[in-house]
This record gives C-alpha cells, structure tokens and sequence, in this order.
C-alpha cells in the first residue's frame, strides 16, 4: 500500500470513529428558544434576564423542578393556613372576591399583612386561572378567546412579578417561567402550525411547570373567597 | 425562503420570521457547540448567546457569507469566549498541579480506541480542534470554516492536515485498524 493511500484510509477511519466523539443530544429547541425570547426581551427593557445562566451557576437547573415545586407548596400552605384562620378569607382585608379582579386592587387595600396575604390570595387565583388556560389550549386550541386570555394574564403575571409584596424567590421562580409560557402561548393564532403549539408543550414539559401550577392550586374553590 | 427576504422579515420585527431563522440554524450550531464544549448545559448556554446576538447583529450582516456561516461564526466566538473565561476562573479556583486533567494524556495507556481518540482530540490545539471539528466531523467545507474563522481556505486545510497528523501519531498504536 503506498503512503498516499495509507493516508487516505486513515482520513476515512478517521472521519468515521470520531462520529463517536462527544456525540451531541437531541437539540432542546423548544427551552431555548423560551431562553433566547426571554433574554431579548430582558435586554430590550434593560433587565438582566433570569434565563442567561452564569457560566457557573450557584442554582443547578436540575434542582430549579424540586424547589419550584417546594415553593408552590409554600404559598398553598401559606393561603390554607391564614385563609383558615380568617374564615375563608372574605373578612380579609384586599381578598380578591372576584376571578376577574385585578390583583392591584387588592394589593391596594388593607395593611402590610394584609396586603401580603392578600397578595398570596391573588397568586394562587391567577394560578387557577393559567391552569384553565392550559386546558383550553389543549382542548380548543390557539383561539383567539385564548390567546387574548393568555396575554391578560401575561400583564398580571408581569405585576405580581414587579410587586414589592413577592419575596419568595421559590415563588417568584415560578411566576417567571409563567411568564415565558404565557408570552409563548400569547403569539399563536389559530393557522399557527402544530410545531408553534409543540413549542409550548415541550417548554411545559421540560420545566414541569404544569404540576408545579397545580401545586400552588389548593383543591376546592378559588374563587369563592 | 430568499435569504435577504427572511433578514428583511426578521428586521421588520415579524416573529414568525424570527423563529424561521432559528429552527433552520439552531440544529447545526448546537451540534457543534457541543462537539465543541461536551456539556449540555455550557452548550445550551452558548447556543442561546449566540442566537440573542445573532439578532442584535443581523442588521450589521452584509452577505458575504451565507447566513448560516456568519451565525457558526458567532456560535464560535462565543464558545472561544467562554471557554477561556472558564480557563481563567478555573486557573484560580484549583491548585492546577492536583487538578485532574482536562484530556487524558495520549502518552498514558488506554485500552479502548475510541477513549484514546478521544483524548487526542481534547489534546489538539484549540484552533486545529475547531477545523477537524467542523470539517471531519460535523461536515462543513474548507469555504465556510475559513468564512466561519476568519481565516483563508487554504489556512483551513493546512490546520485540518496537521490536526489529522497529530491524531495519527497519538493512534500509531492502532494502525492495524487502517492500514491492513
């Protein structure tokens, strides 16, 4: 065999074993492009989105389901508890009586405690409502009934995010990744093409978001507070 | 889809358009991120600043290249970046004498073909990695390597022969696998 076509067999077996190095995983197209949407509009607002990781990041993205998780349990306990307490929340001061309240409203009313219980009340209204989003889009589709609701409740997730009342970072986490799905859910139509609704169920997925939701969700009635 | 039109479409802030660009880019940028860095994670983290810039940037995009050059492009430069930065955080944090070493040594005896291939390849010089990288691997020409790295085709193919030649000798031991 000459040296030419040693070399060229060698190239050949070269090309074929190193297939085998670092073989790259499926492409997790749908988080990142949930990632890259939040990061441009983090950037165009002048906000440091919680989507760039550091490159050494303190909060490993594996541990973000159990404590996500941990923190919707906190705030359905939080609610239970005090709701409990206060007899169903009505005589609460800035309860959201109404599932079309907006949460300002009550964030406005009553004292400080008042108006953090009333915030976590809030919280889980909303997370009642996003719930029944979900299920409509999977039953009824990107509809033009809901993707203005998703865009509503978009807005509202944006100021439960912003009020000074949200210091659960747990909580807060999981308002975040709301806010992405709604956003997502919020620019489909109904020609959108089923891998624009793929989107949505992958990002669901992959970040479990819909039984954290139903975490935060306490059984029995919502609204009738 | 013309490629000037889908730049225009995307320029004129149509998100469908956006999302065109990626879907068509995204597969073959984040396959060799990760050939690249070897963690998901770090390559889902480039992958991603590379495609926010990519948008910030397309307005600056002149042509010269096909599109999907100019973003592998960014994707490398943003790996480069990285990577060194990690160097720099590493070179602080660990005792580099007691580190474990990033690559196995080609030198030390490794039973399996396809560890020490491996190891070779981590061994390569950053710049002759990207070239077998992108061409023996992941299937790029020698056009779009020297327009991905700034550099000539000619560069390209000369980086991709020493690179073949350093990982010959690391594999002299297993020669019986290509030359008989």
């Amino acid at each position: 065999m000459t040296q030419d076509e040693q070399d060229t067999r060698f190239d050949e077996f070269l090309r074929q074993r190193a297939q085998d190095y670092r073989p790259p995983p499926p492409t997790p197209r749908a988080e990142l492009w949930l990632r890259i949407e939040a990061a441009r509009r983090a950037a165009r607002a002048g906000e440091k989105t919680p989507w760039v990781r550091p490159l050494h990041p303190r909060f490993p993205v594996r541990a973000l389901a159990w404590t996500a998780a941990a923190a919707a349990v906190l705030v359905l306990g939080i609610g239970i508890g005090r709701l409990s307490v206060n007899g169903g929340g009505e005589d609460v001061p800035g309860a959201v009586t109404s599932a079309t309240a907006v949460p300002g409203e009550a964030l406005a009313k009553g004292g400080s405690a008042g108006q953090t219980l009333a915030y976590e009340v809030t919280a889980v209204q909303h997370f009642a409502r996003i719930d029944g989003l979900l299920v409509d889009l999977k039953t009824r589709g990107a509809g033009d009934d809901v993707t203005r609701l998703a865009r509503e409740l978009l807005t509202s997730t944006r100021l439960l995010l912003d009020s000074p009342r949200l210091t659960d970072l747990r909580l807060r986490t999981l308002l975040q990744d709301l806010e992405l799905m709604l956003a997502q859910i919020a620019t489909l139509n109904p020609e959108s093409r089923p891998e624009d609704l793929d989107f949505v169920s992958e990002g669901l997925a992959r970040t479990e978001l819909r039984s954290r939701l139903r975490n935060a969700i306490p059984s029995g009635p919502v609204t009738s507070m | 889809m013309e490629q000037s039109q889908l730049i225009a479409r995307v320029l004129a802030g149509e998100e469908a358009a956006e999302r065109e660009l990626y879907q068509a880019n995204v597969d073959r940028v984040y396959r060799l991120v990760y050939r690249m860095v070897g963690d998901a994670d770090a390559a889902a983290e480039y992958t991603q600043d590379a495609f926010v810039r990519t948008f910030d940037r397309l307005g600056t995009f002149r042509g010269e290249s096909a599109l999907s050059t100019w973003i592998t492009a960014i994707a490398i430069s943003v790996v480069y970046n990285g990577q060194r930065k990690l160097k720099r955080i590493r070179s602080r944090e660990v005792d580099l004498e007691h580190a474990e070493p990033v690559a196995v040594s080609g030198r030390a005896a490794e039973p399996d073909l396809k560890r020490r291939l491996a190891a070779a390849i981590n061994d390569l010089p950053e710049g002759y990695r990207t070239v077998f990288l992108m061409h023996d691997v992941e299937g790029y020409t020698h056009e779009e390597i020297g327009m991905a790295l700034g550099i000539q085709e000619g560069t390209s193919k000369a980086q991709l022969s020493r690179a073949r030649a350093r990982l010959r000798g690391s594999l002299a031991a297993h020669a019986g696998e290509w030359a008989s």
